[in-house]
């Protein structure tokens, strides 16, 4: 790929304590691309997006978005560069509505001196979040209900109103499918397809494989902390990404790759010592 | 009212009104000088000072904590600001923000304890409880401060166009209070902290400095009620106040706020004020002896509240919204 990655993240390293949650990763993320995140529990997947998303700090390495370097202390400054993260639990407060919740630390407000005194412009609001649902095409039936009384797929919906709304680049879902019934999860691969076409960019950890399977472009596979394999989906198959996920390299065809993995493994015991 | 548009009428009007309703025909029956115009304002100047601190007691159960200091805050301040302008000749406006400015200071300081210090609500604001007692008889050396005359006893006993000056401060802090919690941000933050407040922190908003300012606002309510309560009393006592952050919370509670934060309304703890402001008017009035009022009244109180909890619990789960 020749166009300029949205996201490249350099030699990232974290610990925790005694624990090395990642080491010396690196992620790149092109517009319009989703890359599918796996690895087994433990593999750093979280720990990765939580650096990306402005939760944590990272030890050591880089992160550039749009070509410049950031360093990001809170989750407020990635969102504000268009990082958007779709939780598990999609962190929504369920006796707010679903304007409320779309807006959660973002609210619209009317001029007024005293900030913590600025009148809601609740109108321009909810204007904004009946737009984005309908431009998104998913099923909320008002956007003054409030969360609690909405299904499962619908509270993720908002979620992803939430994400989608403020002109993100870049969206990190985690374990999208997980929570979801049957039915609503091919709408839900559906509206990635969707958002994709817009030219974000997703990454999508998961740890169903046929989901990333089905709309990813690529997939990155984490172990014991360590970046083991990056594939493009169309030249990869399901039993490779497993047996990367396992064993941390793959002994089947694809022998470039498999060299690949043996390098890194090998840099990386180099780099430990 | 953003939030409370989806929900049926009927949950809105908390079961306890029908209590207050029942309590005002028991007691106008009992005695021929409850239902009466001077009674009422009665009433309404009791229900003041309650309703003044409550508010801030409601906010803060609704982020999912409790302030169990508003009481001895209330004596805190009504005693600094009786002493700064008896004793250091403070001009009465500048003692009066005086007592307001302690109570502000309280509530800082169980802010501060609560999100830095990392201890719950519920041992931070007793700690205050204690400290604040404290530092009022320490001010005081225990004695009783006499307010002074004019404008400073004019707030707790004076009427405005026939309508106590105590009543029209307590509608002013109701009103305040609901455009907080209804209108900004913060009052979104507020019931989003009761909810979930590890979603409100994902979502970039500054949880620390949220606590802070509502516990802030919550003694600073604490603070004008303490200064309200001296003026009406025209006394500033360092002990005058314990007890009161207990009436406050069951006035929340009583009004159908969820202790586990979250759920509830000013409106409902306005209800709750008056319950317990005509049970004891009305238990007065009908004569029944000072040592029965504190025992009846909380019998009646918790039977309101098991009323209260039991109707709600039928009502949501008619509703389909407990689980």
């Amino acid at each position: 790929m020749e166009r300029e990655p949205i996201v490249q993240m350099r030699g990232i390293w974290k610990r925790f304590g005694a624990v090395t949650a990642l080491r010396n990763v690196d992620l790149d993320l092109y517009p319009g691309e989703v890359l599918g995140l796996v690895g087994d529990n433990a593999a750093g997947k979280s720990t990765l997006m939580k650096i990306l998303s402005g939760a944590y700090i990272p030890d050591e390495g880089q992160i550039i978005i749009e070509g410049k370097p950031v360093h990001f202390h809170n989750t407020r400054e990635a969102m504000d560069m268009g990082i958007e993260m779709v939780y598990q639990d999609f962190a929504l407060c369920n006796n707010l509505n679903v304007v409320s919740n779309v807006f959660l630390g973002r609210e619209i407000r009317q001029r007024l001196i005293l900030p913590i005194l600025r009148r809601l412009d609740k109108k321009a609001m909810e204007k904004k979040t009946v737009e984005v649902i309908k431009e998104l095409g998913i099923g909320v039936k008002s956007v003054k209900a409030k969360v609690e009384n909405l299904s499962g797929g619908q509270r993720q919906s908002v979620a992803i109103a939430r994400a989608v709304g403020f002109n993100a680049k870049v969206i990190i879902m985690d374990e999208p499918t997980a929570s979801l019934s049957v039915k609503s999860i091919a709408p839900l691969l559906d509206l990635i397809q969707r958002l994709k076409a817009q030219g974000i960019g997703l990454i999508l950890i998961s740890h169903r494989l046929q989901d990333v399977f089905t709309v990813g472009d690529r997939v990155m596979v984490l172990k014991g902390g360590e970046n083991v394999g990056v594939r493009n989906l169309h030249e990869t198959n399901m039993d490779e990404v497993v047996e990367l996920m396992v064993k941390g390299f793959s002994s089947s065809e694809s022998g470039g790759d498999r060299e690949l993995a043996r390098v890194y493994s090998a840099e990386l015991s180099h780099k430990e010592r | 009212m953003v939030n409370r548009q989806t929900l049926p009428t009927v949950i809105q009007i908390p079961k306890v009104t029908w209590v207050v309703v029942l309590l005002l025909i028991l007691f106008s029956l009992g005695s021929a000088n409850f239902f009466t115009l001077n009674n009422l304002l009665t009433i309404g100047r009791q229900a003041a000072v309650l309703v003044i601190i409550a508010m801030g007691t409601t906010l803060v159960i609704l982020s999912g904590g409790v302030d169990l200091s508003s009481g001895t805050v209330m004596s805190l301040a009504g005693c600094v600001a009786v002493m700064s302008i008896n004793d250091a000749g403070l001009p009465v406006p500048l003692g009066m923000t005086l007592g307001i400015g302690s109570g502000i200071l309280a509530g800082l300081a169980n802010g501060l304890f609560i999100t830095f210090g990392r201890v719950p609500p519920f041992v931070a604001t007793f700690g205050m409880l204690a400290m604040a007692q404290g530092l009022a008889l320490v001010l005081t050396n225990a004695s009783s401060q006499v307010a002074p005359t004019g404008f400073y006893r004019f707030i707790g006993n004076g009427d405005v166009l026939g309508i106590p000056a105590l009543v029209i401060l307590a509608a002013l802090v109701f009103l305040f209070a609901n455009y907080i919690l209804y209108e900004t941000a913060f009052g979104v933050y507020i019931f989003g902290l009761g909810s979930n407040e590890d979603a409100v922190r994902r979502m970039g908003v500054n949880v620390r400095q949220c606590k802070i300012s509502l516990y802030a606002l919550a003694g600073a309510l604490s603070g004008l009620g303490g200064v309200a309560l001296s003026s009406r009393m025209s006394t500033a006592h360092p002990t005058v106040g314990l007890g009161w952050e207990f009436d406050a919370v069951a006035a929340a509670v009583l009004g159908g706020t969820s202790l586990s934060g979250g759920r509830g309304s000013l409106a409902g703890t306005l209800v709750g004020v008056m319950l317990i402001a005509v049970l004891r008017n009305g238990l007065n009035l009908i004569g029944l002896p000072s040592n029965w009022q504190h025992g009846v009244t909380g019998v009646v109180i918790v039977a309101a509240l098991v009323i209260e909890v039991v109707l709600s619990r039928r009502q949501l789960q008619w509703l389909g919204i407990e689980e």
